[in-house]
């Protein structure tokens, strides 16, 4: 048989056509390049701080309050002589993995169990979104003041709690992602060639949502971030003497008048890293939303 | 109604007395009834072309997906080479070796994750137990088949027409080996020369193949220029079965099959 040559594609009026993460690219522009690189360069940090030739972050020097830039602190030193970058960069560390560690629980509960939901409807459909709704009815700072007077249970509890309160907004987005992908005619097509509700999930299903999953990891990302300062401020997340951006915060607070350099470099870096977090994720959105 | 059938050994699909009530409202209000296919009987032989034309809402789709397993009838019976479709749970999975689809909306009808030569192997895998590279080459050799190169194998479906989706559509169907092909609307969507290049095609694929067809459609044209049998459904019902060679406007039963045919335009020397 000849080959046809068909290059004018033909459009008929019908449901949008799907997007898969996998066939687009998105225009990130230069803010969203500035905010991946930046996101990216904190990252880096995140994974090679205990290897860089950095001071001792909790050691200090009570001789050396407040020193200014030098050759030896390079940022110089806080209101107890600690070395202010390398407690900079062990806070970037310590405040990512906090926030990555919400993520990952929020994404672990929330993704399978909004697919399926959106997925199968029926009971489990009603009654996920039932218990996502009394989840998302609790406000998150009064719970984790509760978790951690009640459990003692450090950072790393604090945020897989958060992670739990966080997972019924990634369910109901997917829930609400996967109604949408699963009126499309290709997933009966796959279903005809063979595939099992779990392939049908996994290579039909997944795809069509993931740039939403991204869209969510990198506003609740941003978000975690801001509530690890808040409750580490509060004295409920990281404990002082370690360094997350949040006890950076809380411990030079008293210095505002005197040196504010102490609390305005952490609260830089915080605020650039959740803009950072926010410009990604407005892009994504954008360019899934334009397909 | 004037009818050639073939012989009863023949039959691949019965469906006798179906019918399908759809119900809108939610849980507060019952909605308003709606019967969209209302006692339909239909045979379709091995190697046939059927084509059932009518027009919107008239119960065509919902027959092509009763037909298919993907809407169950209310009441009625369908059997499937032999087999009742709807005796008992999993009979779809069953019927899709015999029976497969080509949707109406090439722009929604394939995975676009997936690359075209992976949505005609998936079948060839999953249905055939064939390994990855023999099915691969199988895929290769259906997408020859139905006219597609080489260069569009390794592409995903947005970086085709809608005609050559159209064609990937009917190769990942092939690729289960299937008796029948419901065509719903599959050509509706495409110009009018590709509409002709997909019949044509698919006219060559029924030769080779001993296919039978079930074309939905709301044109009577299409459907008289390749079906050897016509089914006319109006508000759920079949108003008019004739064999495609014998329907005129004067051998007609049903004023509403006349109307569709006096809709048909026609090319006069005069002009």
């Amino acid at each position: 048989m000849t080959e046809v040559l068909e290059t004018e594609p033909v459009r008929a009026a019908g449901p949008a056509e799907p997007t898969a993460g996998a066939g687009r690219r998105v225009r990130l522009g230069w803010p969203g390049t500035l905010a991946l690189g930046f996101v990216l360069i904190c990252l880096l940090i995140a994974l090679l701080v205990p290897f860089l030739p950095l001071a001792e972050p909790n050691e200090q020097d009570l001789g050396d309050t407040l020193a200014r830039y030098s050759a030896d602190h390079l940022l110089g030193t806080d209101q107890l002589g600690r070395d202010l970058l390398a407690r900079l960069l062990w806070a970037i560390r310590t405040s990512l993995f906090a926030g990555l560690t919400a993520i990952v629980v929020a994404t672990l509960i929330g993704l399978p169990t909004g697919m399926l939901a959106g997925y199968r409807r029926g009971w489990f459909d009603t009654v996920s979104a039932r218990i996502a709704d009394v989840v998302l009815t609790v406000p998150a700072l009064v719970l984790l003041l509760t978790v951690h007077t009640a459990l003692r249970t450090g950072i790393t509890g604090q945020m897989v709690t958060l992670g739990v309160i966080f997972a019924p907004r990634i369910y109901r987005v997917m829930r609400a992602e996967t109604i949408r992908v699963a009126t499309m005619p290709y997933l009966l097509a796959g279903r005809m060639s063979g595939c099992s509700h779990v392939r049908i999930l996994w290579r039909y299903l997944l795809p069509g949502i993931r740039a939403q999953v991204r869209v969510q990891v990198s506003y609740l990302l941003g978000l975690s971030l801001l509530i690890e300062a808040g409750i580490s401020f509060l004295g409920v997340g990281v404990e002082s003497p370690d360094a997350s951006l949040g006890t950076m915060l809380s411990g030079a607070a008293a210095m505002l008048a005197s040196d504010a350099r102490v609390v305005l470099i952490p609260a830089a870096v915080l605020s650039l890293l959740i803009l950072s977090l926010n410009v990604i994720g407005d892009i994504e959105s954008e360019g899934e939303r334009r397909g | 109604m004037s009818v050639e059938r073939k012989a009863e050994s023949d039959v691949l699909v019965e469906v006798e007395s179906v019918t399908k009530t759809y119900r809108t409202g939610n849980g507060l209000r019952r909605g308003t009834p709606t019967v969209a296919v209302d006692g339909v009987s239909l045979r379709i032989a091995q190697g046939e072309w059927v084509g059932v034309v009518g027009e919107s809402g008239s119960g065509k789709s919902t027959l092509a997906g009763i037909v298919c397993g993907v809407v169950r009838p209310d009441s009625g019976s369908v059997r499937v080479a032999g087999q009742e479709m709807y005796a008992r749970r999993g009979m779809d999975r069953i019927i899709w070796k015999t029976v497969q689809m080509v949707f109406q909306d090439p722009y929604t009808s394939l995975n676009p994750a997936m690359t075209i030569t992976e949505i005609v192997a998936e079948p060839l895998r999953l249905w055939h137990g064939v390994d990855r590279r023999e099915a691969d080459r199988q895929a290769m050799a259906l997408l020859d088949q139905v006219g597609l190169s080489s260069a569009v194998a390794g592409r995903r479906p947005g970086g085709l027409s809608g005609g050559q989706r159209q064609r990937a559509s009917i190769a990942r169907a092939l690729a289960v080996s299937p008796s029948l092909i419901v065509l719903d609307e599959s050509v509706s969507a495409l110009d009018v020369s590709v509409q002709a290049q997909i019949l044509q095609l698919l006219l060559d694929l029924k030769r080779e193949r001993d296919l039978a067809y079930l074309l939905i459609s709301h044109d009577i044209s299409v459907i008289r220029l390749v079906c050897d049998r016509i089914l006319v459904m109006n508000k759920g019902e079949v108003v008019d079965e004739h064999s495609a060679a014998s329907l005129t406007e004067e051998t007609a039963d049903h004023p509403y099959t006349r109307r569709l045919l006096s809709a048909v335009p026609r090319m006069t020397a005069s002009g």
